[in-house]
C-alpha cells in the first residue's frame, strides 16, 4: 500500500505540455520581383507593410519575417524545491523576406525558409522548467512600440537592444528571431542565481 | 453517490481552459472608410487624422511614419497534468512613405487586418477570426 501511495504521489507530479506559438502573419513569397525594376511602391502594394525597417547604405530595408513554434515538454514538478524537465520534439520555424531598396527601386530581395531545431534536454530548472523551451528564446517578440519602456532596461540589456533605442533602424537592424542569450546579447543574459547569492 | 459521477466531478474540478486577448499600440484608424491621396496628402494631414506614430524613419531622400497595432491571443486548456497553450501575435501595420517636401508619397498596409472597434467587449469569450492571419502555428513547423 505504502508503495502505491508513493507511485501515486510520484504521477501527480508529473505533467506534460504543449506549446504552439505564432508571430505575426504568413511571410510572402518574392516571387514576380525584379531587381532594379520593381518600385518600392509596388513592394508596399503587393506584400503590404512590412514587420520592421532600418536604413542602409543603399536607402532601406523592408523586413517580412515570421516565427512558428510548436513544441511539447513533459516534466516532473517538485514544488518550492525546482523542476525537473524534459523536452523534445521542439520545432522552430521561421521564414524571412529582405527587401533592400534605394532611390525608390528594389535592389535586392533576399528570402529564407528555415527550421530550427532545439533538440530535447533534461535539467533541473529553477524557473519552472521554462529553460529547456523554445519559447524562452523566441517567443516574445520585441514590439517596436516598447522601446519607450525598454529603455528602463539594465544597461547591457539596453545597449544590445535594436530596438530599444529612440533611433530605430539607425544602426543596422536585427531580425526577429535573434536568440536574445547568444552572440553580443551575451552580455545581457540574466546573471546566474548562484552568482547572486555568492555576491550578496 | 455513484463512484462514476464523483470521478467526473473530480476531474471536472481539475480542469480549467483560458481564452485571452491583449491591445497594445494605436487604434487601426487607418482601416477606416477615408483615405489619404498620394501627391496630395501632407505629413501634417496624416498626423492630424491619426495622432503620433509609433515610429519615424529618416531614410535621407524619404520619410516613413509608421502605425502599429499589436494583439496578442491566447487560448489553452489545462487539466492539470496536461496543458496545451495557443499563442498568436498579430499585428496590423501601416507605412505612410513621405518624399522631402512632406507629401505622401507610398502607402502600404499589413495583411492582418484587426478588427477596428472593440469587439471584445460584447462577447469576451470568442477571439473573432482576423483576416490576413494563419490560424495555426503548426501549419509552419509541419
Amino acid at each position: 500500500m505504502k508503495g502505491l501511495l508513493v507511485l501515486l504521489a510520484f504521477g501527480a507530479l508529473v505533467g506534460c505540455r504543449t506549446v504552439r506559438y505564432a508571430q505575426f502573419e504568413a511571410v510572402p513569397a518574392p516571387a514576380d520581383v525584379v531587381e532594379g525594376e520593381t518600385t518600392y511602391g509596388e513592394v508596399l502594394t503587393r506584400f503590404g507593410a512590412p514587420i520592421a525597417l532600418g536604413r542602409t547604405t543603399t536607402g532601406f530595408v523592408f523586413i517580412y519575417e515570421r516565427i512558428g513554434i510548436d513544441e511539447q515538454a513533459l516534466g516532473v514538478k517538485v514544488p518550492d524545491a525546482g523542476y525537473f524537465g524534459a523536452s523534445e520534439g521542439n520545432r522552430v520555424h521561421r521564414s524571412t523576406l529582405l527587401l533592400f531598396g534605394g532611390d525608390g527601386v528594389l535592389v535586392q530581395a533576399l528570402a529564407r525558409d528555415s527550421r530550427l531545431s532545439t533538440g530535447s534536454g533534461v535539467q533541473l530548472a529553477t524557473s519552472g522548467g521554462k529553460d529547456v523551451l523554445a519559447e524562452k528564446d523566441y517567443g516574445a517578440g520585441p514590439s517596436p512600440l516598447g522601446w519607450g519602456m525598454r529603455k528602463l532596461n539594465a544597461l547591457p540589456v539596453l545597449l544590445n537592444d535594436r530596438w530599444g533605442a529612440i533611433e530605430v533602424g539607425e544602426g543596422g537592424f536585427e531580425l526577429f528571431d535573434t536568440p536574445r542569450d547568444a552572440g553580443q546579447h551575451t552580455l545581457s543574459k540574466p546573471l546566474p542565481l548562484a552568482f547572486k547569492y555568492f555576491n550578496k | 453517490m455513484p463512484r462514476s459521477l464523483f470521478s467526473a466531478l473530480a476531474l471536472a474540478a481539475l480542469a480549467s481552459c483560458t481564452v485571452s486577448h491583449s491591445r497594445v499600440g494605436d487604434d487601426n484608424r487607418w482601416r477606416g472608410e477615408g483615405e489619404f491621396e498620394r501627391g496630395v496628402t501632407t505629413m501634417g494631414d496624416v498626423l492630424e487624422e491619426l495622432g503620433p506614430p509609433a515610429q519615424v524613419y529618416d531614410f535621407r531622400e524619404k520619410i516613413g511614419f509608421f502605425y502599429m497595432l499589436v494583439e496578442e491571443r491566447r487560448r489553452g486548456f489545462d487539466l492539470y497534468i496536461f496543458k496545451n497553450t495557443n499563442r498568436e501575435y498579430l499585428t496590423d501595420r501601416v507605412l505612410y512613405m513621405f518624399d522631402r517636401s512632406g507629401v505622401l508619397e507610398e502607402v502600404g498596409f499589413s495583411r492582418v487586418q484587426l478588427p477596428r472597434e472593440n469587439v471584445y467587449v460584447d462577447d469576451p469569450w470568442h477571439l473573432p477570426d482576423v483576416d490576413g492571419a494563419v490560424a495555426d502555428a503548426a501549419e509552419d513547423s509541419e
